[in-house]
């Protein structure tokens, strides 16, 4: 009798355990939110344990800005940016804490962009929420931020498989998802360290200079913003956490976005409050040599050209200023850094040849396993 | 709380759990009660007035029929001596009228809630556009109402219960919560099947033991009826509801090939919900009836009836047709044919015989066309299917003798196949009914099918289908699918007297398992479920 039930409960735990690998493997390669974003995030959890001197939290503009692999090659530290398109504020306390639970880093940077987001309608947009929820692997922490965050369809946030259970509609974007993540994870280690930009110089128009421009907006309570990075405040905070700093990365001002610049300012004022320092690089577009009609790819974000200026400017100051430098790394860390830093070189070559050829390319270009292919056959 | 949902499915293992954990093993049924209660306020607080009182009308007036009947026998016993052949049939007959007066209080009060809340708009609708029609001004309101969560399957189970209560086939339940129960088990309530007293409610009453078989075939049925339900019905609905949206813009080979779908659609869909009923109960211990033995392989429509919604065709044939067809009117009418001179010859014989049977069918029929909507084009649905089996009833020498002449043999496999095909098409055609926007869309999708479908319209159907927001592969799934289906109807079908699930038991192990992973992976990547997807209602769900 005893022998019929352990066979019993055999069967049934094969049966679960094999479920539990088909819904883990199928999320893990094929059935995510696929994109730039996922390779980003997914590449952040490949890095070693406690690798990272410095990581990166903040929105677009800190994966478009700033290249780790390139500090890398320039400084000798490690970095890595927990970003993604329109990363919401309301989140950045769990990012934090899968940071913290990965790494023990020398310093956090904050990009405060969208922390001044002054549309509340965005925090509860499904598509901004799903760019980061999604792709947390499954915790505890991402279950906390999931039910406080999501309104509804809670489990597909958990198991983002009964979201994109269907992405074989497409075979073709499929197959490529399925040999980017291969690609990535049998490697072992991203590249281009999440870089991600456009091959694109735009035309800019009607800017606004504001390095000398210490103008404070007055952040509202009624901004949903002002309420969680006060929050996320609260959080470091509670926490003890002494080594972040907080960052306003440039941006090609005009007359939409120069309210929002205003607002960085008192945001800026709201971090001091705090005790927490906050750096305003909006004032050293100038200093940084960044020129409006080259390096920019649209008015929030830097292209390869603004992306080698800018990371050889703030890695120099993350360096020098804050003190951040590399005490060490296994032969086997060092040859991955330095591999990565052979192919950002190989990629701004590329990219740079793709601009002169394609002018009006408006292409967003991510690590994939194609691209990693032509970089190392061809440059 | 939708089958489809997560939190149904969260809901019913916390119920088995309760189940069998609750220590007090005769009182089990109280952990059901409480389920099925709180599955039905999950839907909504405003549709727990009709079931209570539903529950409690039924409930009162059959303990007073039941204790009249008692009384009345012990009075008869009594006087059993005393009373002459004469008076005590007087008496009987005097019983006997009050029982059905108080019989037919309930069937009116608790049918007529179903008739006002599903037919009163239908009604004023119709008055309206008649008297304005010819020119007398009406005005009769259309009122706001809604239909209860399940309340035409509560309505009939509930009367079918007091009509067996009257005829004595049954006593009257003495606990109200255990009637109550029998009213509301949860997974019947939202589409059947349609419960018969004396076949369910011993089964929900008495305790029940864990059985791991009767978990592993009611878990792999309710597998079998979301692999329906996700992977083909809720796929193949897409089709249907585009090209029905304006049939107009289509080609009758389209319109042909969305009912052919709707046809698919609705056998997964309706028999999905009824498996996962069936299942979820056979975990618990219940065998509830089937609802579904394989319709389309029938050879007649009088046979598809007897395939397809089981439970309310029986329903039917208890309460309405033996009623009818055994009734006073039908018999003496049938007699008074046979002896005129009509009934005389041999044809006028034949029909005065099946009168009674023709015309209750009719009749029957037409009550399932209008239990299926408030719509005229579901009174000709009725209609068409009871017409064919009238006249299939009433032609049967006909057909016989044609056989006959032709050298048919009505046996052999050939003639077996052209009687389904045939049998499919006229089921077809009363769907047609079911998915058109009203009865004259209906003629007119029926009309063009008949002259707009060409071969050659083939390529454009594929066009269209392609158009409704299907991709290529969707459709390579949903033919798989369907394939699958087809397949296990046949294994099914030439093993009737065996579930499937008891031929997959003889599998060896890694086989069995390997089935079960496979069809949890094919709801998983190929199910239509999630966000992006509106989760389909099963199509019974508000009947």
């Amino acid at each position: 009798m005893k022998k019929v039930y352990i066979l019993r409960a055999v069967k049934i735990i094969a049966l679960v355990l094999l479920f539990a690998f088909t819904v883990h493997i199928s999320q893990l390669y094929a059935f995510q939110h696929n994109g730039y974003n996922k390779n980003r995030i997914a590449g952040f959890y490949l890095e070693d344990k406690n690798s990272l001197d410095v990581a990166f939290l903040g929105a677009s503009e800190v994966f478009a800005d700033f290249s780790s692999a390139y500090a890398y090659e320039k400084f000798g530290f490690t970095s890595y940016p927990y970003s993604t398109d329109y990363n919401l504020v309301s989140l950045y306390k769990y990012q934090l804490e899968e940071i913290l639970k990965h790494q023990n880093p020398k310093l956090i940077v904050v990009e405060l962009t969208m922390t001044v987001n002054e549309n509340n309608d965005d925090f509860s947009d499904e598509s901004n929420i799903r760019n980061i929820e999604a792709l947390m692997p499954l915790s505890v922490n991402k279950a906390e931020s999931v039910f406080k965050n999501v309104d509804n369809d809670y489990l597909s946030y958990l198991f983002p498989i009964i979201k994109y259970h269907d992405t074989w509609k497409d075979l073709g974007t499929l197959k490529q998802y399925i040999k980017d993540s291969y690609a990535m994870r049998s490697r072992g280690y991203t590249l281009l360290k999440g870089a991600t930009t456009k091959p694109h110089i735009a035309k800019l128009e009607n800017l606004i200079d504001v390095t000398n421009d210490n103008t404070v907006a007055k952040l509202d309570d009624t901004m949903l913003c002002k309420r969680y990075l006060t929050e996320f405040l609260d959080y470091c905070k509670e926490k003890e956490l002494d080594n972040v700093l907080f960052v306003m990365y440039p941006h090609a001002v005009i007359d939409s976005t120069y309210n929002r610049f205003c607002r960085a300012n008192a945001a800026g004022k709201l971090v001091e409050s705090y005790g927490y320092e906050f750096l305003n690089l909006e004032h050293k577009a100038n200093e940084i040599g960044l020129d409006y009609q080259k390096d920019f790819y649209n008015y929030d974000h830097l292209n390869v050209y603004g992306q080698q200026k800018f990371t050889e400017y703030f890695g120099n100051m993350l360096k020098n200023k804050y003190g951040i430098n590399n005490e060490g790394m296994s032969e086997k860390l060092k040859n991955e850094w330095d591999n990565s830093a052979e192919y950002i070189n190989k990629f701004y070559n590329y990219v740079d040849n793709y601009i002169e050829n394609n002018p009006d390319s408006d292409a967003l270009f991510y690590e994939t396993s194609d691209l990693i292919e032509k970089l190392r056959n061809d440059y | 709380m939708s089958y489809t949902t997560f939190g149904f499915i969260l809901f019913v293992c916390i119920t088995i759990l309760a189940y069998f954990l609750f220590p007090v093993k005769k009182h089990r049924w109280i952990i059901l009660l409480i389920a099925s209660y709180a599955f039905y306020l999950f839907a909504g607080y405003k549709y727990a007035f009709f079931i209570l009182f539903t529950t409690v009308s039924t409930y009162l007036l059959a303990r007073i029929i039941d204790s009249f009947a008692n009384k009345s026998d012990k009075l008869l016993k009594e006087h059993k001596k005393e009373w002459s052949r004469e008076q005590k049939k007087k008496f009987k007959d005097k019983v006997k009228i009050k029982k059905r007066l108080i019989m037919a209080s309930g069937l009116v009060a608790n049918f007529g809630i179903l008739a006002f809340l599903k037919y009163y708009n239908f009604f004023a609708e119709s008055f309206n556009s008649l008297f304005n029609g010819i020119g007398l001004s009406s005005h009769i309101p259309i009122l706001d109402l809604f239909l209860p969560l399940g309340i035409s399957f509560y309505t009939f189970q509930s009367m079918g219960y007091i009509v067996d209560v009257y005829r004595g086939k049954v006593e009257a339940e003495k606990n109200i919560a255990k009637f109550a129960l029998f009213v509301s088990f949860f997974p019947q309530i939202i589409q059947g099947p349609i419960g018969i007293y004396d076949e369910l409610a011993f089964q929900l009453y008495e305790p029940h033991n864990f059985d791991f078989n009767r978990l592993k075939h009611g878990a792999e049925l309710i597998l079998w009826g979301y692999f329906k339900k996700l992977v083909i019905a809720d796929r193949a609905v897409v089709i249907i509801n585009t090209v029905c949206a304006d049939y107009t813009q289509y080609n009758g080979t389209t319109i042909f090939a969305a009912v052919l779908v709707y046809s698919l659609q609705l056998y997964a869909d309706f028999s999905a919900g009824i498996d996962i009923s069936r299942g979820i109960a056979q975990i618990i211990g219940i065998n509830m009836a089937e609802n579904f033995r394989r319709p389309y392989f029938s050879k007649s429509i009088n046979e598809y009836w007897r395939r397809w919604h089981i439970t309310l065709g029986g329903w039917m044939k208890n309460y309405v047709f033996y009623p009818l067809a055994m009734s006073e009117l039908f018999i003496n009418t049938s007699k008074k044919m046979k002896n005129s001179r009509f009934g005389k010859t041999t044809a006028g014989a034949y029909i005065a015989k099946v009168f009674p049977t023709s015309v209750a069918s009719l009749i029957v029929f037409f009550l399932v066309g209008v239990w299926h909507g408030a719509n005229w084009k579901y009174v000709a649905f009725g209609l068409w299917n009871g017409l064919i089996i009238m006249i299939s009833i009433l032609l049967k020498p006909v057909f016989d003798y044609i056989n006959k002449k032709l050298h048919i043999n009505p046996k052999s496999f050939g003639f077996g196949v052209f009687q389904m095909l045939r049998t499919f098409i006229i089921v077809l055609v009363g769907y047609v009914f079911d998915i058109a926007p009203n009865f004259t869309g209906g003629m007119d999708m029926i009309f063009r099918v008949i002259t707009d479908s060409t071969l050659g319209g083939i390529r454009t159907t594929w066009r269209d289908i392609l158009a409704c927001g299907i991709e290529p592969i969707e459709v390579v799934i949903l033919v798989a699918s369907t394939v699958l289906l087809f397949v296990v109807s046949i294994i099914q079908e030439k093993n009737s007297s065996r579930h499937m699930r008891d031929l997959i038991d003889e599998w060896h192990p890694i086989f069995r398992i390997a089935l079960i992973y496979l069809c949890l992976a094919a709801i998983l990547f190929f199910g239509a479920y999630g966000p992006g997807y509106n989760a389909g209602e099963f199509v019974y769900m508000q009947f």
